[in-house]
């Protein structure tokens, strides 16, 4: 057990520092940080570094998870502007994922060609990109991983009859599921879809009780996580589905971003991109089905479900339109699922040591080199991604991020003064290439609708994008839809980089990083709150007191 | 006289067995089946014979007394004067089982229940010092005899050996004069405080039951860590039980003590039969209180057999279960001894393995707690959530206590001692209502340590809640009365316990207080903030505070819960998964005890609420 410890620990370090050096040349030297990665990264620094700082900074749309991870990262002094605070995390998650494809593997019997399996993940561009950039695909990977791992975990404990290491397993699972769930909305099917596997092979092993008391178990932690997120939702934003309709909500960005949307095309694309990310997902798939169906081993078949609910989820959330789009990106986690799906086929005995073998070499190099071939082809997905794959091949960085750098650039230089603006259209990554949120005025600061209604006196600047694709969603444009073409009388154009135009508000400039902050929430409590408190704590402590000065005797008390 | 000489000029007597056949007393299946249990145990035939029904100790007495050529008296219908038992010091008078019971001139005349046994003859003649004249009596006449001329002795002992011995650790006294000017001193500050400067006092005070709730919280998840992943029990195999020699198993004592138990007292009787330990070598005290002749009345009707020996303790303050195991304690001839209350029906094999378990443990284990568990775990929603509690007590907490290296509370009943170890500690404080915790707490103290094993005691879950209110509000009135004692002076604590013991001990028995006392408190604070969200609440948790108490209330309440549903999930109770995760519910009735335990604590600490048992059995009728 020492022994297999001491081995996860240096696949982790190795795969982590193999990591972090892609983060380097990717972020540092390419400059190729993806805008879902950033956008993680400037909420946990606003957490501390707005003008406003609190927990709830991090948002209501985005979960929690990736940038709660890098809240004490983002105290390093210089290390988030760069992008390596997210990378940390997401470097250190894309290893220990690597580990658990280890794991997994030699839990089912692979003995070293196990490393031909993690090696075709490592090596994997895709997961190097999402790995690199401080994407939170690679903490998805770790959930879905774990998961899997304490799934067999489990029904082999289960089995056994050895019900302490079940329940531990299960633990593990419940752990699994909630970083699931906290992660990307993805986790939450994936939640789901493990539920019902252990309550279906629970109910098939050992009846009703049982399966009922598995889940429960099982799900009680993603479940409650879910129920924090809505809850959080209520109570901060007043809506508990904020996340899901609120005006940041992936569905606003559906009708902004996508005109002339084709669900079909949408379902082409997810075939497309997983075939091109993993192709071998659909022979590992079919393969495991198909021994799993021979063999009648239900645990196969689950979990073989269990991956494929990827790709299908996808494809409905964009025939749904839930999605405007998929990046490769939302499909990275069927390459772990192709090392999982290969290992599961060919567990067992010593028959299939050869065929681990072989079929490992043909992950290793198949997997690698036809997701490069897909990053650089990707029909619908982001810029990054494929300038990425053109970076690895001609080894040079190209420049992404122009115009939000130049303008980043101008703000740093530019006069002090808080700055209005919102974080739709792609303004947050001009908040992000300047490093100082605290010169922003956004929608996370109490005083926000204040400042927008009224700007002069306390803002200095205005900072709008075009009012086209996701622009329209940018809280300024909405309240002041002529701003951004032909300005106001109280803003006159200061600058304008690519899409972002920056208005000086006129009047006298406002203190720096002024605030102000409305009373807090809550309503003050009724006159005799505070009195009646008072006197109910001094009566306590004078009972107490009587009682304890009390004369007693040892006998018949 | 039967004597018989052999070849070699030795005299050689009848056995026993054939003077009770030849005299009509037993049958030939009955004797065979007495000489396989002797074969197997190797214990004495009378003994076995008593144990097994088949005669009564007056009887085999009289045959012992044939076949060693000597007079039989009968203790009990010619007693003898207390001065001349007294000839005897009762120790030895009960480790050898010889009373003086007449005086001839120069020359003592002692009933002895064994005259077979030299090494016991030749040590009381010894300590007597004079001449002896044996004569045979009943070994329980013995007892019996010693009882009515010490009990005043047994008595006093019982409830002042701890406090004569160890008065720092007896709870005698609810607050020591040093506690009750901290405690005063500092209502004072607090009281001034509040006057004033109110708001820094009460942010400060939120701030510090925030930083108490989630370190609590972050201890039970590491204990629950370690349950779950290392071995934190002394396993007894199927093999080995198997493979255990009866001849090497020494005396067993078991106590139990009784009070208004005639509901129960059948199915106890038949679960201490239904033992797996050769029954010769079982000393098994039924211990009544003189002030409920019911239940002795009952016994006796029941008749159980020999080997089942009835002590009554004569009535007085306190009463007690503890002050009633000390005195049953002092009559003990057990190398180990197991507390069982009246509702207990633990498994058959439990006495083999803790002997076994004994022998593998380390040697400062003195003490090995078995699991407790319901038999009536299914009957409503307050046993599910009684049997969700315990199954994370015992397969959880403990667990991580005993892996870690913590002050382990004892449970109330399945606690075996090494006899002579738990004298040496000053037995069970008469004066504490949870004697259990606070003995485990001692023996910690002392260096030694508690172990689990992997057995289990069924007991009966209350389920009526004024019951389960009155049973909970004295549990935490003696947990109370336990951190009380053992915190008279932390110093000397600390440096017995070491650092994480100490921390164990606040965390466990100190912590659960805290939480049950505080959290109406904290759920009233939130509950008005939710209705009314008054601003002086969220000003009672700025900054950090505000953190570190939603991470408490939040996550820390979620963990306390699931602990429960995986306690249940382990013992495989499947249907008290779902009430562990709704355990907020029942912790409100926790709280509704502890507030009561308190305020029993300055009016009544020394106050045993005692538990109804049998409501099952009522339930089964009224749904018949």
């Amino acid at each position: 057990m020492r022994a297999l410890r001491r081995e996860s620990v240096v696949l982790v370090a190795v795969l982590f520092g193999w990591n972090l050096g892609w983060a380097w040349v990717v972020l540092v030297r390419w400059g190729l940080i993806p805008a879902d990665a950033a956008a993680r990264t400037l909420l946990a620094a606003e957490v501390f570094f707005s003008r406003d700082p609190k927990l709830s900074n991090l948002g209501f749309v985005r979960l929690p998870l990736p940038a709660l991870l890098q809240l004490p990262l983002v105290l390093v002094p210089g290390l988030w502007p760069t992008g390596l605070a997210g990378a940390t995390v997401s470097a250190l998650a894309g290893a220990a994922a690597g580990a658990l494809i280890n794991d997994i593997a030699r839990a089912l019997g692979w003995g070293r060609s196990r490393w031909l399996l993690v090696a075709a993940f490592a090596l994997n561009p895709a997961v190097i990109y999402v790995s690199a950039s401080g994407l939170t695909e690679p903490v998805l990977m770790v959930a879905a991983l774990g998961l899997v791992r304490c799934f067999l975990g489990w029904a082999d404990a289960e089995a056994k009859g050895n019900r302490r290491l079940a329940v531990a397993w299960l633990v593990g699972l419940g752990l699994s599921g909630a970083v699931g769930v906290l992660t990307r909305y993805e986790g939450w099917l994936l939640g789901t879809v493990m539920a019902l596997m252990v309550g279906l092979l629970a109910l098939k092993r050992s009846g009703a009780d049982a399966a009922q008391a598995a889940v429960l178990v099982y799900a009680a932690p993603p479940a409650y996580a879910v129920f924090l997120w809505v809850f959080f939702n209520w109570l901060i934003m007043g809506d508990p589905l904020y996340f899901a309709l609120g005006p940041y909500a992936a569905r606003a960005y559906v009708p902004a971003g996508t005109e002339g949307f084709d669900p079909a095309a949408g379902i082409r694309a997810v075939v497309d991109a997983a075939w091109h990310l993993s192709p071998l997902f659909f022979f590992a798939t079919a393969g495991l089905l198909a021994f799993s169906l021979i063999r009648w081993d239900p645990v196969g078949l689950l979990l073989a479900a269990f991956w494929l609910s990827v790709p299908l989820f996808i494809a409905f959330s964009l025939v749904s339109g839930q999605l405007a789009s998929i990046q490769y990106c939302y499909l990275t986690p069927l390459i772990p699922g192709t090392a999982a799906l290969v290992a599961l086929g060919l567990r067992g005995g010593s028959a299939y040591v050869r065929w681990r073998y072989l079929v490992g070499l043909l992950v290793a190099l198949l997997g690698p080199s036809t997701a490069l071939v897909g990053v650089l082809r990707e029909p619908m997905s982001a810029n990054s991604v494929r300038v990425f794959g053109e970076a690895l091949i001609f080894r040079e960085g190209t420049s992404l991020w122009t115009s939000e750098r130049e303008m980043a650039q101008y703000l740093t230089t530019a006069g002090a003064g808080p700055i209005l603006t919102d974080t739709a259209g792609g303004v947050e990554m001009v908040i992000f290439f300047t490093g100082e949120p605290g010169r922003f005025i956004v929608p996370g600061d109490r005083d926000f609708e204040t400042v927008l209604r009224d700007p002069v006196g306390k803002a200095r600047y205005v900072l709008v994008p075009a009012p086209a694709g996701t622009g329209r969603l940018h809280r300024v444009n909405q309240v002041y839809p002529g701003l951004y073409a032909s300005g106001a009388g109280w803003a006159s154009l200061e600058k304008e980089v690519g899409p972002y135009r920056l208005y000086r508000v006129a009047g006298p400039p406002p203190p720096e990083r002024a605030i102000t902050v409305p009373p807090a929430r809550g309503s003050p409590a009724p006159g005799w709150a505070r009195p009646a408190v008072l006197v109910l704590i001094a009566a306590g402590i004078l009972v107490v007191g009587a009682a304890l000065l009390r004369p007693r005797s040892a006998a018949g008390s | 006289m039967a004597q018989v000489s052999r070849p070699d000029g030795v005299a050689r007597r009848d056995p026993l067995g054939q003077i009770l056949l030849r005299k009509g007393l037993v049958t030939g299946d009955q004797l065979a089946a007495a000489l396989e249990t002797q074969r197997r145990s190797g214990d004495r035939l009378g003994r076995i014979l008593v144990s097994l029904g088949y005669v009564n100790q007056l009887a085999v007495a009289r045959a012992l007394a044939e076949q060693f050529g000597l007079p039989f008296r009968d203790l009990l219908a010619d007693p003898p004067p207390a001065e001349l038992v007294r000839l005897l010091d009762e120790d030895t008078a009960r480790r050898f089982r010889a009373v003086p019971v007449a005086v001839d001139g120069d020359v003592v005349e002692v009933a002895v229940a064994d005259p077979g046994d030299e090494a016991a003859l030749v040590a009381v003649a010894a300590r007597l010092g004079r001449p002896v004249r044996w004569v045979v009596t009943g070994e329980l006449d013995i007892y019996r005899t010693l009882e009515r001329v010490y009990r005043d002795v047994y008595l006093d002992r019982a409830r002042s050996d701890l406090l004569l011995r160890r008065p720092d650790q007896s709870a005698h006294e609810t607050f020591t004069g040093g506690q009750l000017g901290a405690a005063l001193v500092t209502l004072a500050l607090l009281f001034i405080g509040l006057l004033v400067a109110p708001r820094p006092v009460t942010v400060g005070l939120s701030a510090a039951v925030a930083a108490v709730y989630a370190a609590l919280a972050a201890h039970r998840l590491y204990l629950m860590v370690r349950a779950l992943t290392s071995t934190s029990e002394v396993e007894v195999t199927a093999e080995e039980l198997r493979a255990i020699d009866e001849q090497t198993l020494p005396e067993y004592t078991i106590l139990v003590p009784l009070y208004r138990e005639t509901e129960v007292l059948p199915a106890l009787l038949g679960a201490l039969a239904a033992l797996d330990y050769p029954a010769a070598k079982l000393d098994i005290k039924l211990i009544f209180d003189e002030d409920d002749p019911e239940t002795l009345a009952l016994a006796r009707r029941l008749r159980p057999p020999g080997h089942f020996k009835f002590l009554v303790v004569p009535s007085g303050w306190p009463r007690t279960k503890p002050k009633a195991l000390n005195y049953g304690l002092i009559q003990a001839t057990g190398e180990y001894c197991v507390i069982y209350d009246a509702e207990d029906i633990p498994e058959p094999d439990q006495l083999k393995k803790a002997v076994i378990a004994f022998r593998k443990a380390p040697p400062d284990v003195v003490c090995l707690q078995a699991r407790l568990s319901f038999y009536n775990r299914d009957q409503n929603a307050l046993t599910r959530w009684f049997t969700a509690e315990y199954a994370q007590w015992f397969d959880l907490t403990l667990p991580g206590l005993h892996a870690t290296g913590g002050v382990i509370p004892l449970g109330g009943n399945s606690n075996h001692f090494i006899t002579e170890k738990v004298r040496e500690l000053g037995a069970w404080d008469p004066y504490n209502v949870t004697e259990d915790a606070d003995l485990g707490v001692r023996l910690a103290r002392a260096g030694y340590r508690t172990a689990m094993f992997n057995s289990t005691t069924y007991e009966e879950a209350n389920s009526e809640l004024a019951n389960w209110v009155r049973q909970r509000t004295r549990w935490l009135k003696g947990w109370m009365q336990t951190w009380l004692v053992h915190m008279r002076d932390p110093g000397p604590l600390f440096k017995e316990l070491g650092p994480w013991g100490f921390l164990s001990f606040q965390s466990v028995i100190g912590g659960t207080i805290f939480i049950a006392l505080a959290n109406p408190i904290l759920w009233t604070l939130t509950t008005v903030w939710f209705i009314g969200r008054w601003a002086e609440i969220e000003a009672l948790f700025p900054g950090p505070a505000f953190y570190l108490t939603a991470v408490s209330l939040y996550l820390g309440n979620f963990l306390f819960a699931y602990l429960y549903a995986l306690g249940a999930a382990l013992r495989g109770y499947h249907t008290a998964v779902r009430y562990g995760l709704l355990a907020p519910v029942y912790w409100f009735l926790l709280s509704v005890a502890a507030w009561r335990a308190l305020f029993h604590l300055f009016i009544r600490p020394f106050h045993w609420e005692k538990t109804a048992h049998g409501l099952h059995l009522q339930a089964e009728k009224a749904s018949a």
